[in-house]
């Protein structure tokens, strides 16, 4: 059993010491009491004895090198040729715990964990564990928020009550005001439209479409994004959903939606199966027009937060869509 | 008409009122009559009820204090002197074994209705055996009910309630407040045990502290109300029986406590109404509790290393800034 060389603690607020020299080479013989290497520490430099008898083995440390304190720097084994070079770090005791080279007395582990009480420790949490109180992680999980995505932002540990505004900040839905538009236009417009169709192309057109396609170019115009993709999401009371890619540039007659999930830039809710003539549900992930009825109206609420569109930007969106239902053959043409 | 008086005097007004009231209370200790102990608090009692209500004892601790026991199970109010609080030792099978146990073990036959006054309290140069703040000792012992002034008001308060209380009652003054003044009525009051007093309100951090550290307590959320940390000091007057409610209240608001005696730290009276915080309001703390007891270390005599070993309002006010700005006191 090969005995382990130390760089030892030899002051209270040592971390590492500084190797002036081995006075011995690796593979020498080695008796108890030899003087194995020199220390430097920032008040002196002494002389390192073997606590063992054997052969000096796996020197891992040279002349020059600050070691912490601790670390093995070699091996004493009993038989000459069988030392193992030993990495750096692979052995980073205490210098409390394990210390057989001790040439001078280093204080009892009593009193440097009471010196180190006294220190605060660095605010940094080395494993996957968040660090916080348990208001604070109460708080958070009373209102959904994950603390996790306060380290992930690289903020330090351990969390607080004032962190939780921090973290609050990181959830860009949940901070911004939800604000609403409520309109109605006349049924007639759309009505008269489709029946004209019919009657004098003999199309048939889905009325879902129309809202579809229009919506879509409302919010193209709203938002004067003439070149870009726009992404429609339609949904029913029922749950169903389906998306449209660029609705407003297709026929109205075959209006194709897309396979991907993607998300969407603007939602039309149909709701007309209902009897409910408003809604206030809050911002959704992206602008909702939801469309309602009366007998001879439609009732429509545009609900979007304030990042999703500007005030102006959604007053352009309302009045456009309007414009569109109220006379739709001038807008299709 | 407002008046101050000294805790001295406080608690000589509580003793020669319940001897009026009632000819059963009477006192006993060393040089309690003609000396008046050597605080002089009984001064000019012995002249008003006489030596057989005013007894002198021999210097043997033990020995009164049975007497007092027997005396109390039989049908008398005894009102025990101890010198100092360190004596307790003395005294141990009389009190803890005895008195706290005799209505216990006697199936309710028998009342130990009796008070042990005694003090507290370090930095009077007094060294080991005569500065200790023994409290947390008593206070391990079911039976006996422990309470600790802060002040003259709360002293004549206190004391006139353990009178009356029909279980034994040991009371803690600090013996370096005996001089200290507080405005109290003229007109007879109790204080209730187990009601803790709210000395300052505060919204930051909630400081529990006992006996003379309520000042210090005090004192540091002056310190603290100039940085702008709003500090609630409360008094929890006794310690058995403990007002949880109002510290743990004041804890949920606050979120923050620290708890400050005069005790030795370690497996004190801080450590418990810690315990009980960090128990019953663990989901309300933004920050560890922190006990602040004096430093586990005999007593010295020497005046600079006396005055470090217990807590000062600085100190109190660097631990609650810490733990308002949510930097680490013992690391994470």
């Amino acid at each position: 059993m090969a005995h382990e060389v130390i760089m030892p603690a030899l002051g209270m607020a040592q971390d590492t010491g500084k190797l002036v020299n081995w006075l011995l080479s690796e593979g020498d013989q080695v008796k108890t009491g030899d003087i194995l290497f020199e220390v430097e520490t920032d008040k002196s430099t002494m002389e390192v004895e073997s606590q063992a008898d054997g052969y000096l083995h796996g020197i891992s440390a040279d002349a020059g090198d600050d070691v912490p304190v601790g670390q093995v720097i070699a091996l004493i084994s009993d038989t000459p040729g069988t030392g193992e070079r030993i990495l750096p770090a692979t052995k980073e005791a205490e210098p409390a715990t394990t210390e057989p080279e001790k040439p001078t007395k280093s204080p009892p582990a009593e009193a440097l964990a009471l010196r180190s009480e006294d220190v605060p420790a660095a605010p940094v949490a080395p494993t996957n564990k968040i660090l916080a109180s348990p208001k604070a992680k109460r708080l958070a999980s009373e209102m959904g928020l994950d603390l996790a995505d306060l380290a992930a932002a690289g903020h330090p540990q351990p969390y607080h009550v004032a962190d939780i505004e921090r973290l609050k900040s990181l959830q860009p839905h949940s901070q911004a005001a939800s604000c609403f538009l409520a309109f109605e236009v006349d049924k007639c417009g759309v009505r008269d439209f489709l029946e004209w169709m019919q009657s004098q192309g003999g199309i048939v057109l889905d009325l879902k479409h129309v809202w579809i396609s229009f919506a879509t170019a409302s919010l193209r115009h709203a938002k004067g994004i003439d070149g870009e993709a726009v992404i429609t999401e339609f949904t029913t009371l029922d749950g169903h959903s389906s998306t449209y890619l660029n609705a407003d540039r297709q026929r109205l007659s075959s209006l194709d939606d897309t396979e991907d999930a993607v998300t969407p830039d603007i939602i039309v809710r149909d709701i007309t199966a209902s009897s409910f003539t408003q809604v206030r549900l809050g911002a959704s992930k992206a602008p909702t027009l939801t469309i309602a009825q009366t007998e001879s109206r439609y009732m429509l609420t545009l609900e979007f937060s304030s990042q999703q569109l500007d005030d102006e930007q959604a007053i352009a969106l309302a009045n456009d869509f309007c414009a569109r239902m109220t006379n739709p053959l001038q807008h299709v043409i | 008409m407002t008046r101050e008086l000294t805790l001295s005097k406080a608690v000589n007004e509580a003793l020669a009122e319940e001897m009026r009231r009632d000819e059963t209370v009477f006192i006993i200790g060393e040089d309690v009559a003609e000396a008046g102990t050597p605080f002089k608090i009984l001064s000019g009692l012995v002249e008003e009820f006489g030596t057989d209500r005013v007894m002198d004892t021999p210097i043997a601790e033990p020995g009164f204090m049975g007497i007092a026991v027997g005396a109390a199970i039989t049908g008398t109010r005894p009102v025990v002197d101890l010198m100092f609080g360190d004596f307790l030792y003395l005294v141990m099978d009389q009190l803890c074994n005895q008195a706290a146990k005799t209505h216990y073990m006697s199936g309710g036959k028998l009342n130990v209705p009796l008070v042990l006054r005694t003090n507290l309290g370090a930095t009077r140069r007094s060294a080991a055996q005569h500065s200790q703040s023994l409290h947390a000792l008593v206070a391990h012992v079911p039976g006996l009910k422990v309470a600790l002034p802060s002040s003259a008001y709360e002293a004549k308060g206190l004391l006139k309630t353990a009178i009356r209380d029909n279980n034994p009652v040991v009371i803690f003054e600090d013996k370096l407040m005996y001089q200290d003044t507080a405005v109290v009525p003229e007109e007879e009051y109790l204080i209730p045990f187990g009601v803790a007093n709210i000395k300052r309100e505060g919204r930051d951090i909630t400081l529990v502290a006992t006996s003379s550290m309520v000042q210090v307590a005090e004192a540091a959320a002056d310190i603290l109300a100039a940085e702008g940390i709003s500090a609630e000091v409360i008094d929890p007057r006794t310690i058995v029986p403990l007002d949880e409610d109002t510290i743990l209240n004041s804890v949920r608001k606050t979120s923050r406590a620290m708890v400050i005696d005069e005790g030795h730290q370690s497996f004190g009276v801080t450590g418990e109404i810690a315990s009980r915080i960090s128990e019953k309001a663990f989901y309300h703390l933004d920050a560890p509790v922190i006990r602040m007891g004096a430093m586990d270390v005999p007593v010295p005599f020497s005046p600079v290393l006396e005055d470090i070993t217990v807590p000062t309002a600085q100190g109190v006010a660097d631990n609650a800034r810490k733990l308002v700005r949510g930097e680490l006191v013992h690391g994470a």
